[in-house]
C-alpha cells in the first residue's frame, strides 16, 4: 500500500464545557491514501466537523498527531504549515458564515491565488471565471457580495474557493447539502472528474448516505467521538458489522420520492451526552444486542475480514 | 421578532451604496451632517470673508455684534475681531479633533487588535496597560501632559490622543474576540494567509464600523478637551482657539457675555454635530438595528 | 379563505450590474394545517419568496415590486411596522436556511429562545427558561439544560439547526416557513423533527411552507408541491400525482437527476444540461426553454401562462408531458 496522504494517529480533542469536558473526538485513527475518498458518517454532534477542523489545523489536538504527506503538523514549523495549507482545503458546513461579508465573490475566490502568488491578474480572473462556470454559477456573480447570493450559490462559492488552488486533498463538510439534485449532480461530477484527472483525495462528510456511498472508496462510521467501524464502501453496505452502522443503513430514506413512503427502521433513544459518555461500549444503551459485557468493557477497534470494527459481538 | 430575525436577513454590507441612503434617512445623522457642514463651511469660507490675523487689534474693544459692520461679530476686550477669531478657532478645533482622534484610533486599534487576536498573555499585558490609562481621569492626565511638555498645538494633540485611546482599544478588542472565531476568518486561515494579512484584510474591515462611529464621538470629546485646555491657558499661545477666546473673555462675562457666548455656541454646535453623526453612524452600521 | 395567499409577487434587487428579478410573479396559497413544499433549482427564488412574506426583504436590500401577500386576509405588504412585528415570530415564524449566520453569535441559545418567547408572550424569565429547556428537548437537543448557556459556534451544525427550530416553534405559529430545516441533521433526527412538525400541525393546525431540496422529505411531508424556476412557479399540484407524472420538463429533469442510488457508485450523475438564465436579463419567453428538450420556437415568443391540468394540477408549459399518454412509469 502506498504511504497515506493524511494520517491521524490516536487523535483526541476535548472542549471545556460547563460541567466537564466535551469529548468531541476521542482516540481516532484514520488514513486517507492519495487520490482516495474517505466518507465520514455519523449522528449529528458525533464529532465530524471537529475532526475536519483538526485536519485543517484550525485548532491543535488535545492529544495524538496528524500527518499530512508525512509531515507532522502538530510540530511542524510555519513554512511547512503554509505549504501544507495550499495542498489541503476545506468546504465549511455553513457556507454564509465562512465567507467574508465585506468581500466580493470575485475577491474571495481570487484571494487564495494572491496569497500563494499564483498567476498574474488576468490569469487569476480567468481561473476564477472558469471555476465559477464549473460549479454552475454565472460570471456576473463575481461582482456580488455573499449576502446577495442564495444559499446554494454561496455553498458553490465555498467549493470553488476550496478547489481553486488545485489542492491534493479536500475536506468536504456537508458540502452539497444546500444544492438541488441537478446542481448537486453537477458538483459531484466535478469532484469525480478532478479525482480521475488530478488524483484529488477527499474526506467527505455528509448525512446523505446515498451521496456518501456514491462518492467514497472507503467509509468510516463515527459514534460519540469514536470511530466504530471502517471498511471499504461495498463491504460496509453489504455486510455492516457494527449494530450502529446497521441501524444507520436501515434508517436511510430513499432519495427517490416514489419509494419514500415506506416504513423504515429507526434507531431508538438519543445520542448520549458527550460530556458524560456511557461506560463500556458507548453505544450499549441504544444497542438492540447489548450484553452485560458491553456495559463494562469498551470494545477496541479490531479487524474482521476487510472491516475494522469496535464491537464485542461482531 | 427575536434576535434571530433581526440578524438573520443577510447583513447589508455597510460599504454598499445603501449606507449613505440609510444615513440620510436617519434623523440624528442627517441633522449632525447639516451642522457639521455649517461648521466646515465656516472654517473653509471664513478666511475669505474675514482675512487677517486674529491677534491683531483692529477696532475699539468690546464692540457688540452688529454695532459696526466692519466687525460683524464684535470685538473682544483687546479690540480683536471676533469673527476672525472664531474662524481661526474653527480650524484649530477641527484640526486638533481630527488628528488627536486619528492618534487615539491608531493606538487603540493596535492595542485592541493585538490583544483580541492573540489573547492569552499578550492580551493580559495590553489590557492592564489600557486599564491603567483608564483609571486616571483623562482631563487631569491631559493637563499634566501639556503642562510638562510646554503648551503647543502638537502637545495638545498628543495629550488628547493619548488620553482618548483606551475606549477604542476595548471596543476593538471585543470585536476581535468575536470575529477571531468566525468561520470566514478560519476559512481565510486555511488558505494559508499570514497573520498580518488575516488581521488587515479579514478581521479589521469587519471590526471597523463601530470604531468609526465611536471615533466621531472621540472627535467631539477632543474638541471639548482642547477648549478646556486653552481656557486654562494651556493651549498654544500662538494659536487663537475657541477656548482661548473664552478664557480671555471670562473677566468681562457680565458686560460682554458674547465674547464667551459666541465661541461657546460654536463649541456646542460642533460637539453636537459630531455626537449626532456618531449616533447615526452607530445605528446605520449596526446590522441589528437596520431592520427597524 | 386560505391562510396565506401570494398573488403575482415580484421581488427585485438593484445591483451595480442591474435589476436582479429574483421573484417574478409567484402565485401560491396555503390552507390552514396544510404543508406546501417549494422546490426548485438553487437560486430560483425560494428563500426570497419566504423573506418577502415576512417583509424581511428591505433589510436584505431588495424591494417588492408588485403583488400581494395576504395572510389571514390582511395584506402583509401594507401593514405598518408595529403590526408587522406582532405577526413576525408570533403568527408566522421562520426557520432560516443557514443556522450559524441566522443565530446571534454573541448570545447563548438559551437567551435567544427566551427572548423569542418574551417578545410575544407575557411570561416571566424563569418560566421562559423552563419553556426553553422544554423546547430544546422537543427538538431533540442532547442534554438541553446544559446547552442553554452554549453559544452558537460551540454547537455542532445539527444542534444549531435544532436550536433555530426551537426558536421558530417558541410561539406556536400559525404558519411556519421552514427553509431547508433538516440539511444538517442525520436521518434519525431528521425523521424525529419531521414527526414533531407533523404533530404540531395536527394539534395546532399549523400550516407550513417547506422549502427543501430533498424530494424524499417532500414526498413524506407535503400535501402539495410548487416547483419554482427562475422566479416563477412552473408547476404545482398534489404530491403524489405531481411526482408520479410531472408535466413540466424541468420537474421531470429534477426527478431524473434524483436517482443517485440506482446508479453504480462513482459513475457520472445525470444533470440538467445548461445553466439558469441570468436574472438580470430574463428571456422574453419561457425561462427554461434554452435547456428544454421539448422546446419549440413558440417557447421563445412569450411566457407560457399557467394552465390547469386536472386533479388540482397546474403547469406553465407549451409542451407539457401529458400524464395519460406519456406518463412517467412509477419507479
Ligand atoms: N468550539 C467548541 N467549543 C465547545 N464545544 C464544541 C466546539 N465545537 C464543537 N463542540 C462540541 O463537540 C461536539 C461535536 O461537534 P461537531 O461539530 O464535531 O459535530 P458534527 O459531527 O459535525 O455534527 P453535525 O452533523 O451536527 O454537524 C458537540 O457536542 C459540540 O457541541
Ligand atoms: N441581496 C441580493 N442582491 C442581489 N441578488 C440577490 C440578493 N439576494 C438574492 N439574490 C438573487 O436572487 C436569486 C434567488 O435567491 P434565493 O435566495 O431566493 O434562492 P433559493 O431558491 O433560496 O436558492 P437556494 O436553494 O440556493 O437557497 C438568486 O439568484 C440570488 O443570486
Ligand atoms: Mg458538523
Ligand atoms: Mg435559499
Amino acid at each position: 500500500m502506498t504511504a497515506p496522504l493524511l494520517e491521524m494517529r490516536r487523535v483526541v480533542k476535548h472542549f471545556p464545557a460547563n460541567g466537564g469536558m466535551v469529548r468531541a473526538v476521542d482516540d481516532v485513527s484514520l488514513q486517507v491514501a492519495p487520490g482516495e475518498t474517505l466518507g465520514l458518517v455519523g449522528e449529528s454532534g458525533c464529532g465530524k466537523s471537529t475532526l475536519a477542523r483538526l485536519v485543517m489545523r484550525l485548532f491543535p489536538p488535545s492529544d495524538g498527531s496528524i500527518l499530512f504527506d508525512g509531515t507532522d503538523l502538530t510540530t511542524a514549523d510555519r513554512a511547512a504549515v503554509a505549504e501544507y495549507r495550499s495542498g489541503l482545503q476545506m468546504v465549511f458546513q455553513d457556507p454564509f458564515a465562512s465567507l467574508n461579508p465585506r468581500e466580493t465573490i470575485g475577491r474571495i475566490l481570487e484571494q487564495p491565488l494572491v496569497v500563494h502568488r499564483r498567476g498574474g491578474r488576468a490569469e487569476r480572473r480567468d481561473r476564477v471565471n472558469a471555476l465559477l462556470e464549473r460549479v454552475g454559477l454565472r460570471p456576473e456573480i463575481a461582482a456580488r457580495y455573499p449576502h446577495e447570493l442564495s444559499g446554494g450559490q454561496r455553498q458553490r462559492v465555498g467549493i470553488a474557493r476550496a478547489l481553486i488552488l488545485h489542492p491534493r486533498m479536500i475536506v468536504c463538510d456537508e458540502a452539497v447539502s444546500a444544492l438541488d439534485v441537478s446542481v448537486r449532480a453537477q458538483v459531484l461530477n466535478l469532484l469525480l472528474e478532478l479525482r480521475a484527472e488530478l488524483g484529488l483525495a477527499a474526506l467527505f462528510i455528509s448525512h446523505d448516505l446515498a451521496v456518501v456511498r456514491h462518492m467514497s472508496d472507503r467509509v468510516a462510521v463515527m459514534y460519540l467521538g469514536e470511530v466504530v467501524e471502517q471498511a471499504d464502501r461495498d463491504s460496509l453496505w453489504d455486510r455492516p458489522l457494527h449494530p450502529y452502522t446497521r441501524a444507520l443503513i436501515a434508517a436511510t430514506p430513499s432519495t427517490s420520492p416514489a419509494a419514500r413512503r415506506r416504513e423504515r427502521l429507526m434507531l431508538q433513544g438519543d445520542l448520549p451526552s458527550p460530556i458524560d459518555p456511557p461506560r463500556g461500549c458507548r453505544f450499549h444503551p441504544r444497542c438492540p444486542l447489548a450484553q452485560p459485557r458491553c456495559r463494562e468493557e469498551a470494545p477496541a477497534l479490531r479487524r474482521v475480514g476487510a472491516t475494522e470494527v469496535a464491537c464485542h459481538l461482531a | 421578532m427575536s434576535g434571530i430575525a433581526l440578524t438573520a436577513a443577510p447583513p447589508a454590507a455597510s460599504d454598499s451604496p445603501g449606507l449613505l441612503r440609510r444615513l440620510a434617512g436617519n434623523r440624528s445623522a442627517a441633522l449632525g451632517g447639516v451642522l457639521l457642514a455649517l461648521v466646515l463651511g465656516f472654517a473653509v469660507v471664513g478666511p475669505l470673508l474675514w482675512p487677517g490675523d486674529p491677534w491683531e487689534m483692529v477696532a475699539a474693544p468690546m464692540l457688540w455684534p452688529g454695532e459696526d459692520m466692519a466687525n460683524p461679530l464684535g470685538t473682544d476686550v483687546m479690540g480683536r475681531d471676533l469673527a476672525t477669531g472664531l474662524v481661526s478657532g474653527a480650524r484649530v478645533s477641527l484640526l486638533i479633533g481630527l488628528v488627536a482622534t486619528l492618534i487615539a484610533a491608531t493606538i487603540g486599534t493596535l492595542f485592541g487588535a493585538l490583544g483580541g487576536f492573540y489573547g492569552g498573555r499578550t492580551d493580559a499585558v495590553l489590557m492592564r496597560v489600557t486599564e491603567l490609562f483608564q483609571t486616571v481621569p483623562t482631563f487631569v492626565l491631559a493637563v499634566v501632559l501639556v503642562a510638562v511638555f510646554r503648551p503647543s498645538v502638537t502637545t495638545a494633540v498628543l495629550a488628547i490622543g493619548i488620553v482618548s485611546w483606551p475606549a477604542t482599544a476595548r471596543l476593538v478588542r471585543a470585536q476581535f474576540l468575536v470575529l477571531r472565531d468566525r468561520e470566514f476568518v478560519l476559512a481565510a486561515e486555511t488558505l494559508g494567509m499570514s497573520t498580518p494579512r488575516l488581521i488587515l484584510t479579514q478581521i479589521l474591515p469587519n471590526a471597523l464600523p463601530p470604531v468609526i462611529a465611536m471615533s466621531t464621538l472621540t472627535i467631539a470629546h477632543a474638541i471639548q478637551t482642547e477648549a478646556a485646555l486653552s481656557f486654562l491657558g494651556l493651549g498654544d499661545p500662538n494659536v487663537m482657539s475657541w477656548g482661548t477666546i473664552i478664557g480671555g473673555g471670562r473677566e468681562q462675562l457680565t458686560e460682554a457675555w458674547y465674547v464667551c457666548g459666541l465661541p461657546g455656541i460654536a463649541i456646542i454646535v460642533t460637539v453636537l454635530a459630531f455626537n449626532l453623526l456618531g449616533e447615526g453612524l452607530n445605528d446605520a452600521l449596526n446590522p441589528h438595528l437596520q431592520r427597524r | 379563505m386560505p391562510l396565506l395567499e401570494i398573488r403575482g409577487l415580484q421581488t427585485w434587487f438593484e445591483t451595480r450590474a442591474g435589476t436582479v428579478k429574483a421573484v417574478n410573479g409567484v402565485d401560491l396559497s396555503i390552507e390552514r394545517g396544510e404543508t406546501v413544499a417549494l422546490v426548485g433549482e438553487s437560486g430560483s427564488g425560494k428563500s426570497v419568496t419566504a423573506y418577502s412574506v415576512l417583509r424581511l426583504i428591505e433589510a436584505a436590500g431588495g424591494r417588492i415590486a408588485g403583488g400581494e401577500v395576504l395572510f389571514d386576509g390582511t395584506d402583509m405588504l401594507r401593514l405598518d411596522l408595529a403590526s408587522l412585528r406582532a405577526v413576525r415570530g408570533n403568527r408566522i415564524a421562520m426557520i432560516f436556511q443557514e443556522p450559524l449566520s441566522a443565530l446571534n453569535p454573541v448570545q447563548s441559545i438559551g437567551t435567544q429562545i427566551v427572548e423569542a418567547l418574551r417578545l410575544h408572550r407575557d411570561i416571566g424569565l424563569r418560566a421562559a427558561r423552563e419553556r426553553a429547556v422544554e423546547l430544546l428537548e422537543l427538538v431533540r437537543m442532547p442534554s438541553p439544560r446544559e446547552r442553554l448557556e452554549e453559544y452558537p459556534h460551540r454547537l455542532s451544525g445539527g444542534m444549531r439547526q435544532r436550536a433555530m427550530i426551537a426558536i421558530a416553534l417558541a410561539c406556536e405559529p400559525d404558519l411556519l416557513i421552514a427553509d431547508e430545516p433538516t440539511t444538517a441533521l442525520d436521518v434519525t433526527t431528521q425523521a424525529q423533527i419531521l414527526d414533531l412538525l407533523r404533530e404540531l400541525q395536527g394539534r395546532l393546525g399549523m400550516a407550513m411552507l417547506l422549502i427543501t431540496h430533498d424530494l424524499g422529505v417532500v414526498a413524506e411531508t407535503a400535501d402539495r408541491v410548487a416547483v419554482l424556476y427562475a422566479g416563477r412557479v412552473v408547476e404545482q399540484g398534489p404530491v403524489e400525482t405531481l411526482f408520479d407524472a410531472p408535466a413540466h420538463p424541468y420537474t421531470r429533469g429534477l426527478l431524473d437527476a434524483v436517482r443517485i442510488e440506482e446508479l453504480p457508485p462513482g459513475s457520472r450523475l445525470p444533470e440538467i444540461p445548461g445553466m439558469v438564465p441570468s436574472l438580470l436579463a430574463l428571456p422574453p419567453g419561457c425561462a427554461f426553454a434554452p435547456r428544454c428538450p421539448r422546446a419549440t420556437p413558440a417557447c421563445d415568443a412569450g411566457p407560457p401562462a399557467m394552465r390547469a391540468g386536472g386533479e388540482g394540477r397546474l403547469h406553465a408549459c407549451f409542451n407539457p408531458w401529458l400524464s395519460t399518454v406519456e406518463g412517467r412509469v412509477p419507479a
